[in-house]
């Protein structure tokens, strides 16, 4: 049994020897007396056994009746081992004095460091908790963490709380800096409401009075998360009133539209490659000087101008110099088949709703839809793009004013 | 003192009371044959690595064997180990 033999050692054990012929006798003895023996075992002449040390000193003179001889062949046990360390002096006040001087050395604080600091330097705060007492070297007894750090968070007027924490010789000081745009922005009062049209999927308020439940179809502009707090409860002339900034996301499902139209026969028009170019200048409401064709002599035409204005140093003359270019177009009449005409329509469609959406827009579900028109000639079609997105847009309000 | 322990026995047999506690007898319980335990002897007679004579009420108990040792002993209680090859009452 593992438990006992922790005990048996821990207690102290002898084992002996017996020799004689009267072995028997004293076992007879001694456990007649209440002697515990252990392990008896047989060896020609001489019986081995393991007693307790209290045993021993009553076997002694039983051995001594029955005329066998008791020898100690070993001592086991714990009360043994520190009687073998007590003989060894020199040891033992080496080991003291480790441990006295391991708890000496143990009660100065060795190291300071510093944790949180962006702004700030660290040595300064090293700099200052110095004369506030905390530094390498410092008995540990004589410190007061919770006195200094509230005199470092005095003394900084950079930071809004420190912690000074002592671990062991290491000695912890945590800063927490102060925010300044949180300052500057108290004061604001502002509503979230909606930047398009939607219905709203998740509501996450973090201040403000929600107006709106998740499931609602919401029109732009209307207030999703109101900055003014008003009690309910009370009666409406005592109603108190608290001007917030309000803040929250608000996830809702938009869609953007985008149309598109054809028909079968497409006008469009082809340049022919025939051009005339011309230039004039003009001042003070008149043309001065011309040169070429400066007049459209074409039935479908694209123009390109580009004036310049004249400048002398800094002045500015009021002259303009123009020059023309007239490219002739030629009107050219396409026919489509429906499937043409439809196509056309489609692309048009999805580009002008892709126009339209926003970066942060997650398309969740894209589709086309084909319009009746009553013309066969005629396609009209939407394309439509369905998304998730944030819609919460801050609008501020001067509290004074009201909403 | 035969009719007494006759009359005893009766007595034991008829109230089914444990018969070693009535009579005086030792309980012997043996492990294969590598145990032996032995309850109510009356003290150790011989005692080497081959044999152990254990006196109990009426006689003697003998052990033989190899390698026997005592691994506990109390006044009343006796644990044996080893190899037992045979076990005999001597009165």
């Amino acid at each position: 049994m593992p438990v006992m033999n922790v005990w048996y050692y821990l207690s102290g054990y002898i084992i002996i020897s017996i020799r004689g012929k009267r072995r028997e006798r004293l076992i007879n003895l001694a456990i007649n007396r209440g002697i515990f023996l252990r392990d008896i075992r047989c060896h020609k002449e001489t019986a081995f056994m393991k007693v307790d040390i209290e045993g021993f000193k009553r076997l002694r003179p039983l051995a001594r009746k029955t005329r066998c001889r008791i020898k100690i062949k070993k001592k086991v046990g714990f009360p043994f081992f520190i009687y073998r360390l007590s003989l060894q002096k020199g040891l033992m006040a080496g080991a003291f004095f480790f441990f006295f001087a391991l708890y000496i050395f143990s009660s100065f604080i060795w190291f300071v460091e510093v944790s949180g600091t962006e702004k700030i330097d660290p040595d300064d705060v090293l700099e200052i908790s110095r004369e506030l007492g905390l530094q390498p070297g410092v008995f540990k007894e004589n410190l007061e963490p919770e006195k200094i750090s509230r005199d470092l968070a005095i003394r900084i007027p950079d930071i809004s709380w420190a912690g000074v924490e002592i671990l062991g010789t290491r000695a912890r000081i945590q800063v927490v800096e102060k925010v300044k745009e949180l300052e500057t922005q108290e004061g604001i009062t502002s509503h979230i409401v909606a930047s398009r049209d939607g219905l709203i999927l998740e509501l996450l308020t973090i201040s403000g009075q929600t107006e709106v439940s998740p499931g609602e179809t919401v029109e732009e502009g209307q207030i999703l998360i109101r900055g003014i707090i008003s009690d309910d409860e009370e009666e409406e002339e005592e109603r108190e009133e608290m001007y917030v900034r309000a803040r929250g996301n608000v996830k809702a499902r938009v869609w953007y539209e985008g149309y598109g139209s054809s028909t079968l026969l497409m006008k469009k028009s082809v340049p022919s490659g025939k051009q005339e170019e011309g230039f004039f200048v003009k001042g003070w409401g008149r043309v001065i000087y011309s040169s070429g064709v400066i007049d459209n002599p074409y039935e479908y035409y694209k123009m390109d101008s580009i004036k310049r204005n004249v400048r002398w140093r800094n002045l500015g003359i009021p002259v303009e110099l123009v020059s023309l270019r007239f490219k002739e177009l030629i009107p050219v009449k396409e026919e489509l088949t429906p499937e043409e005409a439809l196509e056309r329509a489609k692309n048009e469609a999805r580009e002008d709703a892709m126009n339209q959406v926003s970066d942060q827009a997650d398309p969740v579900k894209k589709y086309y839809e084909i319009l009746d028109t009553g013309d066969e000639q005629v396609f009209e079609v939407r394309f439509v793009i369905e998304s998730i997105e944030d819609i919460g847009l801050e609008k501020r309000f001067d509290p004074d004013r009201g909403a | 003192m035969e009719s007494k322990k006759k009359f005893q026995r009766a007595v034991a047999d008829t109230f089914e009371l444990p018969k070693e506690i009535l009579l005086d007898l030792p309980r012997v319980n043996l492990v294969g044959n590598i145990q032996l335990y032995i309850e109510n002897h009356r003290g150790v007679v011989e005692y080497t690595d081959e044999t152990v004579r254990i006196s109990i009420s009426g006689g003697e108990l003998v052990i033989q064997g190899k390698n026997l040792q005592i691994k506990n002993i109390f006044s009343g209680e006796i644990f044996i180990e080893g190899t037992i090859h045979r076990l005999d009452y001597e009165n």
